[in-house]
């Protein structure tokens, strides 16, 4: 069974798909615009106690996310 | 007839770099109509033909959601430029091509000017540009702006391609949408015809599926049947088939269709796992060197700028010294009348020169931000101080504007187009006056050294710094509490990979900026400069600011205002002087007690004052009213006076109200 988690709950160096984007209309489109569409796999690269995460969408991009953000994208872990 | 190109781009894609290129930087800045977003437009001349080249901001998609995608679509839409030039990063196709797609169904004549080759090919990424090209139907340039490599090939394809009229691209939605688009679109293309001609019934459709606010009123006012009950069924539906939003689901199928593009054209070797920017984020980022990092990096910024504006300085003071000897010698010898004389001599020359001694100040904090913008840095100050600037309900962004605010409020005005939330933009640029810029540094210098010995005197001018950072702070915090209320902007930033940033590029930069300013303010700082010039020098025969001059007038005037403060028509007069620029306040000091000699000025008004005055003439210094440079940049960012009044008005009321309450105190703890 595949289990879906915010973003924000998967470690350094992990990879999921985006399943979800439990957000507003705007936000939702600028992340979709920004690279996080449905689908797209995305892996954290940098993680820490506190503070935004930095992310890694369509292969090359790093994007900042803030935490409050990060736990409105529901991804698929994959193993 | 010369062509005109508009360039459009997602931001970090090099695109101020290609306009640059284009118009080898013949260009005017300006503002899009009744917007705060930067209009800049150029030209150039190529195979005998002229090129207007319009910059349009830099944006990740055609969707209504910012200011500077509204403008970008409208432009295409309503100017219908000859070519629009689409930069692209080679190293980042696929994000990118989803605004080329965009560009592609609206029907533009898209050249795709595919930058980076170079970063991209280190990434390990081979894109056979001919087969790009062929898929999307569109020219594609190859090309490393920095290095100035394929900018006349992209000329030659601007030239080529001018005017050429191309079918709007239609991406397959799919078996549950298509359907309706072409019901939509037929209904539209029979009862808005207008609009329909001129964006494409399809490109309605679909846009009138994804539910985009600002088409769904054009139709509406064009054609009031088409958003019917059943319309807006059948949008819920679709959420019910896809489990999603509409927009979601168009979005994919976009980005399936460059799925597809990209599978067809770009070869892939296997990424070496860490980047060299990964690594470098590893540190700047990390959660305990992040901020030190940045304050240290801050630190050796305005070492730098300091250091290197003392010579300008020194040069710029003795040209207006100069220029005002000459000139003076000149209109005399021409037996120009003496008010003529006073009026260019002392108040445009002397006046404007109070403010130019600013200029290399001004410049190379420009330049220090255009390091800190194309080095990468910026986004990652933005990273590091976000969880702070977050308690106090500002964005991450926010922070460099306000640290530059000690340089000069200026250009950390200036500095604040990079928040694109407008309400945490102007709230940014309306507390950044209450950082003591380097002009206050020197009043507060000059006065804690004639009043307090000088270790306490360190201390004071610490102790203003700290009240500056918590005004700011708390004004900030209500604003945004009250006036600019609003949701909080959320934080996504790209971080674009590091590079060294290109001489060029910066040095392009600080010119463009600081004569911006120049040419904007330029006006204002010259009409209050005579402005102040005619009020300390009439009526006829008075003298230079005097008791009897219109100044000293309007200083016994509002003398009574002041008088709880304890600040005396002299005071009263520095302080209407302090508003051309604030070190002037000095200077008007040793016009007002009649010394030249700063340590027998400092010695002199210790004798009038007690420490404690002198303290609150600081506080109330700090803020009072930003200088006449800062608001005419306030006005210029914000378009709006009714937000420079406020500005003006808040930081008096708020000057007042605090200078008083320090006075109060300080009577209960004994001082004075």
């Amino acid at each position: 069974m595949t289990k879906e988690i915010p973003l924000i709950d998967l470690k350094e160096g992990e990879t999921g798909k985006i399943i979800k984007i439990l957000a507003g209309r705007g936000f939702r489109m600028r992340l979709t615009e920004m690279g996080f569409d449905q689908g797209s796999r995305i892996t954290v690269i940098g993680k820490s106690g506190y503070g935004p995460i930095i992310v890694e969408v369509k292969g090359s991009c790093r994007i900042a996310l803030g935490r409050g953000e990060a736990s409105k994208i529901l991804v698929e872990v994959e193993k | 007839m010369a062509i005109t190109i508009g360039v459009i781009g997602n931001p970090n894609t090099g695109k101020s770099t290609v306009f640059n290129a284009l118009t080898g930087r013949r260009h005017e800045v300006g503002n899009w109509p009744g917007k705060t977003v930067e209009k800049k437009t150029g030209r150039c001349r190529h195979e005998k033909k002229w090129i207007n080249v319009v910059d349009l901001p830099g944006t990740y998609s055609l969707a209504a959601y910012s200011a500077e995608e509204i403008i970008a679509r409208n432009y295409i839409v309503e100017e219908k430029p000859d070519v629009v030039v689409d930069i692209v990063d080679a190293s980042n196709l696929e994000r990118n091509l989803y605004l080329t797609i965009q560009l592609l169904e609206l029907g533009a004549n898209v050249v795709i000017a595919l930058n980076m080759m170079d970063v991209s090919k280190k990434r390990g990424f081979a894109i056979n540009t001919k087969k790009l090209s062929k898929l999307l139907g569109v020219p594609v340039v190859p090309m490393v702006a920095s290095k100035n490599q394929g900018i006349s090939e992209l000329k030659d394809a601007i030239i080529k391609n001018a005017g050429k009229k191309r079918k709007a691209l239609f991406v397959d939605y799919g078996p549950d949408l298509e359907p309706k688009i072409k019901e939509l679109s037929e209904h539209i293309s029979k009862h808005a015809k207008k609009i329909a001609e001129k964006y494409g019934a399809k490109w309605l459709a679909v846009k009138l599926i994804e539910q985009d606010q600002n088409v769904v009123r054009m139709i509406k006012r064009a054609d009031s049947d088409i958003y019917t009950e059943e319309l807006r069924k059948f949008i819920k539906n679709t959420e019910e088939i896809y489990g999603e939003n509409a927009d979601i689901e168009i979005a994919d199928k976009r980005y399936g269709y460059i799925n597809g593009v990209i599978k067809k054209t770009v070869k892939c070797a296997p990424l070496a796992k860490i980047r060299r920017s990964d690594k470098i984020d590893c540190i700047v980022t990390n959660e305990y060197l992040g901020i030190p990092i940045l304050l240290f990096l801050m630190f050796l910024l305005f070492q730098f700028v300091f250091l290197a504006a003392e010579p300008f300085v020194m040069v710029i003071d003795n040209i207006v010294e100069w220029l005002g000897l000459n000139v003076e010698n000149y209109l005399v010898s021409m037996d120009s009348p003496s008010w003529l004389t006073g009026l260019v001599v002392h108040g445009a020359i002397g006046g404007i020169g109070n403010v130019l001694v600013f200029i290399p100040n001004i410049a190379l904090l420009f330049l220090a931000i255009a390091v800190l913008e194309d080095s990468g840095y910026m986004a990652r100050a933005a990273f590091v101080m976000d969880r702070v600037m977050n308690k106090i309900g500002l964005h991450g962004k926010a922070f460099i504007p306000l640290l530059l605010g000690f340089g000069c409020n200026v250009p950390a005005i200036m500095a604040t187009r990079t928040l694109d939330n407008e309400k945490d933009r102007m709230t940014t640029i309306l507390i950044n006056s209450l950082i003591p810029c380097s002009a206050r540094m020197v009043v507060f210098v000059f006065i804690a050294g004639a009043f307090f010995e000088p270790q306490a005197a360190g201390l004071v001018v610490w102790s203003l710094i700290i009240l500056s950072i918590i005004l700011a702070v708390l004004v900030g915090y209500i604003l945004r509490k009250s006036v600019l209320k609003g949701p909080r902007a959320p934080f996504v930033i790209e971080l674009p990979p590091y590079h060294i940033p290109t001489f060029k590029g910066v040095f392009h930069h600080m010119f463009d900026r600081t004569f911006e300013f120049i040419s904007k303010a330029g006006k204002f700082i010259l009409v209050v400069a005579v402005v102040i010039w005619f009020l300390a020098t009439y009526p006829e025969g008075v003298e230079y600011g005097s008791s009897e001059s219109y100044i000293g007038q309007i200083g016994h005037l509002i003398e009574p205002l002041l008088a709880p403060l304890g600040f005396g028509w002299k005071g009263s007069v520095a302080l209407l002087f302090g508003f051309l620029a604030k070190e002037v306040v000095i200077s008007s000091f040793g016009v007002l007690y009649e010394v030249a000699e700063e340590g027998t000025l400092q010695s002199v008004l210790s004798s009038e004052w007690t420490p404690l005055q002198a303290y609150v003439f600081m506080v109330f210094t700090l803020i009072y009213v930003p200088c006449i440079a800062a608001i005419a940049t306030i006005k210029q960012e914000t378009h709006s006076w009714k937000w420079t009044a406020f500005a003006i008005v808040y930081s008096l009321v708020l000057a007042w109200i605090i200078s008083y309450f320090v006075l109060q105190i300080g009577y209960l703890l004994g001082f004075g």
